[in-house]
């Protein structure tokens, strides 16, 4: 069996302790070392670059002038609190991990770079402002089944993390029997009185799925074996971290 | 001249009749009930204590170690147990103002039952209001206003993202927010490329970009009031689902105190409360709810009962003793916890004070204790006064603290009090505190002595017998309890009257107890209370061993034998503690012509008291009178005590002062075997003085010391003679003839036992037989009148004589 190894690419706007924490979760529960990456966004620098660039805040909704170079400490500014806390995180979870500060397009790299891992977590929150109540709340998990030899572990691991709480799961899968394969998923990720529901849809249901509710999703374990256009197209449609699962 | 008797051994002690006991030990005496020759107070505190009318507190005088303690508590105990428990008083949250907490006044043993059921309550909700949030039915109501809310706010980023990549605009995140770029393809502009677009181009790109930047803002300033929306939504949610889980959780206990209103009253606040505050009965996000609903208890302070009065195992009114009347130990106080370098404080940290305690009963105190503790008296009349004990710390109540504090809600206050205190204490208060009339209106006097009367006899003994068999000591036989008798006669230094001083008695029976269990007899018997008197007087008669050497060695001068003209054997008591003793002292003086009267050398030295100096002004006039009342008395006398270095004052050493003036200025010698002791007044009468035992033992011992002669022996009032309880060894010299103690009336007696010489009676001119002692006093007058008229004579004829020679000279 392959030893399973955990990337974790993050960038400006998926940075979070949240994503650190499952990476963290993940290796150690597969007992392998981190990989963690933060990508300075090329896109980010060249639109800081244009002479009219302005940056729109959360907070107050003022907007400043920003450039290359202001754009650029920022995010060397996000890349050493999100060192910080991967140190802290490591220690804490007694999980090896490397670290690189990289700089490209972070579904380029990391869809690049996953597949010399058996678990990649591409984080992600396209424009949804954070700072929202994370009450104990149902959650929201897409599955995309293709074989993956690993999902289970996935699927395990994030289960795991909310132990507590509702989670509804939708599969989508390529197997003749979706029925079967969710209860055979869930035999073996579930844990003790967990609240758990699962829902199934063929593959042929994944397009329209996700055009409808695909913003809807916390999370989303896809197996790998998909091609790096659909990859790209599932991406663009969700707004949550993802796990590239072997 | 015939001289005067001696008293018999008989009257230097009144024995106590043994055959009017008809007991063989206290063991068979019934314990006397009521207190002995205490009747007056024991009504004045009966009817105190009946009095419910505002201000009839009482105040009990009498000196230390009466009983005044053991009868009030007597008496309060008879009373209080017929009387009704009162309340128990709890301070509960003021869910309003938590500054100000709330009292709750409850029928008796509520308090701890409501304690214990809110316990309960807050442990139903604390497990129950969870539960309730993590019901199927509480997530997807939640969930669905989340998503609502979410949806919300997705849509409008979703359609602003889609309208502007529509445009040509791309939307991207930075670490802080939002940034706008043009995008061609898909795919957003580098700067070089941008640089090359035509101007028209570029101003349509930075228009749009504008517009679209507007718009994101709008979203982005919108975001906090879908942001309170959702809040606002969440929390009626939240308050809807606690409500109902609350009234159900409460209702049982709301049934059990329907009686109570303020109970209910208070019952509705944590209703409210725990509705408006679900947050706080829920686990802390991302961790489980805790099973040890117990600890979590703890940190509810709001549902606390703070009992400060629980009267559940009292059996009638409360009776409170308080032994140390601080102000807080009086009106409570408000305790403060140090937290995080800071005192902070809340209503469970509210202590009760002894007015609580005793609210609805009685309350003993001791005035001494309260006058002197800071403030005790002005909080114990101010809540006498108010009829409502409120709990204010001394800073808040001097205004020294600004700091802010607790403002316990007051309490009703219904008492009794009972001051206990020395009679002087009672006095000053009525003569300088005007509110003390007004708050203590009854006064129960306790009486030091009573009559030695046949029937106090009989009481005496069954409380000898009581305080014995309450105290677990051994019976005393009949010889014993007569002998008891008869201290307790030399401790009210009177033979016709008991001490009522109940301390003493009990430290004697203790001691003679210890005595006759070292001897290993079951009874206590006459040579134990004999041994038990003589071991206490040696454990404290060192001082007076010290000054008794000093005059036996001749250190300080006292004679006791011989005879020595200007010069007397006075006495006088010292006091060590409680110990008292008699030491002679030697009094002298002189007389010589002049104009100056009687000489106090200790009032001139400033070391003579006030009293003193009034015994000498008189026995002055006394020699006036009678010897010069109708003529000049040229004389200047002088007396002093010898050997004295420290202050003088009392009067009964008057008799004996003016003996050593009379006999100096008669030049009569005076007999040194003898002291005298007696205070005088203007007309020569001798006037009792007290410590008259103490006064001859001291006399008698050093005599005994240098050896006894028959005719030493002290001279003392008559009116004393009740007041002899002498020792055993003094009665047996004087029946044996070897010591003496005379009686006298008059200063004219003393005289003529000390000079050995007959008084006299004056013929119709008023002259004295040449063989009285007043004789030579009229005949010194008569020189010293006879010396002033030819040094008036000489200085005239010498003025004259200088007066002639002047005019001489001027001629």
């Amino acid at each position: 069996m392959q030893k399973p190894d955990v990337l974790l690419t993050v960038d400006a706007r998926s940075c979070s302790p949240g994503m650190v924490e499952l990476a963290m979760a993940m290796a150690a529960s597969s007992q392998t070392q981190l990989r963690a990456l933060f990508i300075e966004d090329e896109d980010l620098l060249d639109v800081a670059s244009l002479p009219f660039s302005r940056e729109i805040l959360f907070s107050t909704a003022q907007e400043l002038p920003t450039d290359f170079e202001r754009m650029q400490r920022s995010l060397q500014a996000l890349a050493a609190q999100f060192e910080n806390t991967l140190q802290r995180s490591a220690r804490n979870a007694k999980v090896s991990y490397s670290y690189d500060y990289v700089r490209g397009r972070r579904d380029d790299i990391g869809l690049r770079e996953h597949q010399d891992a058996v678990f990649t977590i591409l984080g992600q929150t396209l424009l949804r402002r954070p700072g929202v109540s994370a009450h104990s709340r149902t959650h929201k998990l897409l599955l995309i089944d293709d074989h993956a030899e690993h999902l289970e572990k996935a699927l395990q691991v994030l289960l795991q993390r909310f132990a507590q709480d509702v989670i509804e799961i939708t599969l989508v899968t390529r197997q003749p029997d979706p029925s079967q394969r969710a209860e055979a998923l869930l035999a073996t990720s579930m844990h003790d009185g967990q609240k758990v529901s699962i829902t199934t849809a063929g593959y042929e249901t994944l397009s329209t799925l996700l055009h409808e509710i695909g913003h809807q999703f916390d999370y989303a374990i896809i197996s790998r074996h998909e091609s790096v256009q659909n990859l790209q197209q599932i991406i663009k449609q969700l707004d949550c971290p993802l796990i590239l699962v072997s | 001249m015939k001289k005067a008797p001696s008293l018999k051994a008989g009257a230097l002690y009144q024995r106590c009749d043994l055959d009017q006991f008809d007991f063989d030990t206290t063991a068979e005496l019934e314990p006397l009930q009521k207190p002995l020759g205490q009747q007056r107070a024991l009504e004045a505190i009966e009817f105190g204590v009946d009095v419910e009318q505002e201000g009839f507190n009482l105040f009990v005088l009498g000196g230390s170690g009466l009983g005044k303690h053991d009868m009030v508590q007597q008496v309060l105990q008879g009373r209080a147990a017929h009387e009704s428990s009162g309340f128990d008083w709890c301070y509960v949250n003021n869910f309003d103002n938590p500054q100000k907490p709330n009292v709750l006044k409850l029928p008796v043993g509520m308090g701890q039952k409501l304690r214990t059921d809110m316990d309960s309550l807050l442990e139903d909700l604390l497990t129950a209001l969870p539960s309730s949030f993590q019901s199927e039915e509480y997530r997807n109501q939640r969930q669905q206003i989340e998503d609502e809310m979410q949806a919300r706010q997705d849509l409008a980023f979703k359609n602003l993202n889609r309208d502007a990549e529509d445009q040509g605009i791309g939307i991207l995140r930075t670490p802080n927010g939002y940034t706008l770029g043009p995008m061609v393809n898909g795919h957003l502009l580098k700067p070089e490329e941008y640089d090359k677009l035509p101007d028209e181009e570029k101003e349509r790109v930075e228009k749009l970009i504008a517009d679209i930047q507007l718009e994101l803002q709008a979203i982005l300033r919108d975001l906090p009031l879908i942001q309170r929306e959702h809040h606002q939504r969440i929390k009626a949610l939240n308050q809807s689902i606690t409500q109902h889980t609350v009234e159900q959780l409460i209702a049982w206990i709301e049934q059990a105190y329907r009686d109570e209103a303020d109970v209910m009253d208070y019952l509705a606040q944590v209703k409210q409360f725990s509705i408006e505050n679900i947050e706080a009965f829920l686990p802390e996000e991302g961790q489980q709810q805790t099973n040890n609903i117990s600890a979590r208890v703890a940190e509810f302070i709001e549902f606390s009962i703070n009992v400060i009065v629980n009267n559940a195992a009292s059996e009638g009114a409360p009776i409170v003793f308080e032994d140390n009347p601080t102000y807080q130990n009086l009106v409570g106080r408000v305790e403060y916890l140090s937290h995080m370098g800071t005192l902070v404080t809340n209503f469970t940290l509210i202590k009760s004070g002894a007015l609580h305690r005793a609210n609805g009963g009685y309350l003993v105190l001791d005035a001494h204790k309260v006058l002197t503790h800071s403030f005790a008296w002005e909080g114990l009349k101010r809540a006498l006064k108010a009829g409502e004990i409120r709990i204010e710390s001394l800073e808040q109540m001097l205004s020294l603290a600004s700091s802010v504090s607790l403002e316990p809600e007051s309490i009703p206050l219904k008492v009794k009090v009972v001051l206990t205190g020395e009679p002087l204490l009672y006095y000053l208060l009525k003569q300088y505190d005007p509110e003390f009339s007004q708050l203590f209106k009854v006064a129960a006097d306790f009486s030091n002595t009573t009559e030695r009367s046949s029937e106090h006899v009989q009481f005496y003994a069954r409380l000898i017998g009581a305080m014995q068999k309450r105290n677990d000591k051994r019976a005393l036989d009949k010889a014993s309890v007569g002998r008891v008798i008869e201290q307790a006669s030399r401790l009210a230094e009177d033979g016709e009257k008991l001490s009522l001083h109940v301390e003493s008695l009990n430290d004697l029976l203790t001691e003679a107890d210890y005595w006759a269990g070292k001897d290993g007899s079951a009874v206590i018997r006459l040579q134990h209370i004999e041994r038990a008197i003589d071991k206490r007087k040696f454990r404290q008669d060192q001082y007076q061993d010290l000054l008794q050497e000093q005059i036996t060695r001749g250190i300080k001068l006292i004679d006791t034998a011989g005879k020595k003209t200007g010069q007397v054997n006075a006495l006088s008591v010292l006091q060590v503690g409680d110990f008292m003793f008699g030491q002679p002292s030697r009094i002298t003086a002189t007389a010589r012509l002049g104009k100056s009267g009687v000489i106090d050398i200790e009032r001139e030295a400033r070391l003579g008291g006030e009293i003193h100096s009034k015994g000498v002004m008189i026995l002055s006039a006394y020699l006036d009178s009678t010897y010069a009342a109708n003529q000049n008395l040229p004389l200047t006398a002088s007396l002093v005590f010898e050997q004295s270095y420290g202050r003088i004052d009392g009067d009964s050493a008057s008799a004996a002062e003016l003996c050593a003036l009379l006999s100096a200025l008669g030049n009569i010698p005076l007999n040194q075997s003898l002291a005298v002791t007696g205070s005088i007044n203007q007309l020569g009468e001798v006037q009792a003085i007290g410590g008259v035992n103490e006064k001859i033992e001291g006399f008698f011992d050093i005599c005994k010391t240098r050896g006894l002669n028959a005719e030493q022996g002290v001279i003392i009032p008559a009116s004393n003679r009740v007041h002899l309880m002498l020792r055993e060894d003094i009665r047996h010299a004087v029946r044996d003839g070897q010591f003496n103690v005379y009686c006298a009336e008059h200063i004219e007696d003393v005289m003529e036992l000390l000079s050995g010489l007959p008084r006299g009676k004056p013929n119709k001119k008023g002259s004295y037989p040449k063989t009285s002692f007043n004789y030579r006093i009229q005949q010194r007058i008569v020189q010293l009148q006879q010396q002033q008229k030819k040094l008036a004579q000489q200085a005239t004829r010498s003025h004259k004589t200088s007066s002639a020679g002047k005019s001489r000279a001027k001629t």
